[in-house]
């Protein structure tokens, strides 16, 4: 590579790491304490429990 | 004018890494399918079809992962060098991979209803004002389409096309859609994750593919300006380089001279010559190649040149600068100034290392 190209290479990666970084940690935080598909998935019966609204398959029919 | 195309030329090593690419990829499908169905039964159990979604998508990943970390880490240690020679194939291969994992979830998600499933895809979700439920699947359709213009523009036929500057700002799109796809990832699967070990992985993995790409660059740097300390011009312009006892036979070094490009040593025949270390290809470093057949040898992809006077052995055309070489008591001395492109330069014999 030329001098330049491995300027730039290095500049791309010291804006784009912290970037993406940033970008990465930001969606960790925003993540919902428990949503409800994995609510759901953990203990299908917990629909039931009243405040997951998912129908248990049995019940037929699709909310 | 016109860029005549030539077929991929196949040898033994491309095959031996295709193969390896193809046996890796079913090896960690069949893996991830087996090890998905033993972990997840009963109530838990996953269908088939995302199962292969998850294992085709984490494959693709990781495959990109790979794909990136190559170039510094064959910068680092030249172990990593026969990765770096076909780096293109697995590429072509993490779009394919990557390609089958968005044809599964667009027909999983957004095939069963009356709207066609592209544009349930783009228009299903339009929360874009929300980290948590962000329309993650947008991320991904971006992150593929620079992967698939990548993996269609693979062939030399199109670094000629499009000329090596343009291709190579191309292909560097690649750290964008790494970027989309870690959003992709962070966005989608991981906020309905609650485990710690999947945003773990990740996160060590980010840190993996921009540590290393800081960590190369960096001492790149500290290359060029360790040359850039050591030049003792004197009025003739010549420059005291290296010593003759530090290139072995049929090897090269690379050096540089007051802040220009790095220039490659080459000892072949009893003499020494001096090219740019900046293939004509794609930028390899030549100075770091070897001599074989009596030509410069690129250590990325192969390209060869005669040392004599850059030109590559026929039927092939391309030319590299030369540089004016002298050998002083055992000193190898060269002109900083290229020459253009082709220039012959007789190659200072080590014989005259006596004066
Ligand atoms: C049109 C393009 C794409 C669409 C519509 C799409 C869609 C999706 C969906 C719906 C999920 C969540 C799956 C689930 O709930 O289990 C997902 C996860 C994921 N995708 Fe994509 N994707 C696309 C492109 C890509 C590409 C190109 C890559 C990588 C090269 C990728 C990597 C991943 C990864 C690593 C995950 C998390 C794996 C997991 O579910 O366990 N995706 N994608
Ligand atoms: S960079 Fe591809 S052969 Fe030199």
């Amino acid at each position: 590579m030329t001098r330049a190209q491995r300027r730039l290479h290095v500049h791309l990666w010291l804006v784009l790491g912290p970037l993406i970084l940033i970008g990465f940690f930001a969606a960790l935080g925003a993540r919902p304490r428990a949503s409800l598909w994995d609510a759901f998935r953990s203990d299908p019966g917990a629909a039931e429990a009243g405040d997951v609204p998912f129908h248990k398959p049995e019940e037929g029919g699709n909310p | 004018m016109s860029v005549g195309y030539v077929a991929i030329q196949w040898n033994r090593h491309k095959r031996v890494y295709d193969a390896c690419i193809a046996g890796g990829v079913v090896l960690y499908l069949s893996v991830f399918m087996l090890a998905g169905k033993a972990f997840y039964r009963g109530a838990h159990a996953i269908s088939d079809p995302i199962l292969a979604m998850r294992a085709l998508a984490t494959c693709a990943f990781l495959m990109l992962h790979v794909v990136l970390c190559l170039g510094p880490l064959a910068r680092l240690d030249r172990r990593f060098l026969p990765w770096l020679y076909n780096r293109r194939h697995l590429g072509v291969a993490t779009f394919l991979v990557g390609f089958a994992h968005a044809f599964l979830a667009i027909g999983f998600y957004h095939g069963f209803g009356v709207i066609p499933p592209l544009v349930s895809l783009l228009s299903s979700n339009t929360n874009y004002t929300s980290l948590a439920s962000f329309p993650f699947e947008i991320l991904g359709a971006l992150a593929l389409g620079i992967l698939f213009l990548m993996a269609a523009t693979s062939h030399d036929f199109w670094l000629r096309n499009l000329g090596a500057r343009a291709w190579k700002r191309l292909h560097m799109l690649v750290y964008v859609a790494y970027g989309l796809l870690v959003m992709h990832v962070a966005l989608g699967i991981l906020q309905a994750q609650r485990s710690w070990w999947p945003a773990a992985l990740v996160g060590i993995g980010v840190a993996t593919v921009v540590g290393l790409h800081l960590v190369a660059g960096m001492r790149e740097r500290r290359h060029d300006e360790a040359g850039t300390r050591r030049v003792t011009p004197d009025g003739e312009n010549w420059v005291a380089v290296a010593c003759v006892d530090d290139l072995a036979e049929a090897r090269g070094c690379t050096v540089t001279v007051g802040g220009g490009e790095r220039i490659a040593l080459f000892r072949h025949d009893g003499g020494i010559s001096a090219t740019t270390n900046v293939c004509a290809h794609q930028g390899g470093p030549l100075g770091e190649g070897k001599i074989i057949d009596g030509c410069v040898t690129c250590p990325w992809h192969g390209w060869q040149y005669r040392p004599r006077d850059g030109q590559s052995p026929p039927p092939f055309t391309e030319r590299i600068e030369t540089y004016r070489v002298r050998v002083l008591d055992g000193r190898i001395e060269v002109d900083p100034r290229p020459l253009p492109p082709g220039t012959p330069v007789e190659p200072a014999r080590i014989a005259d290392r006596a004066g």
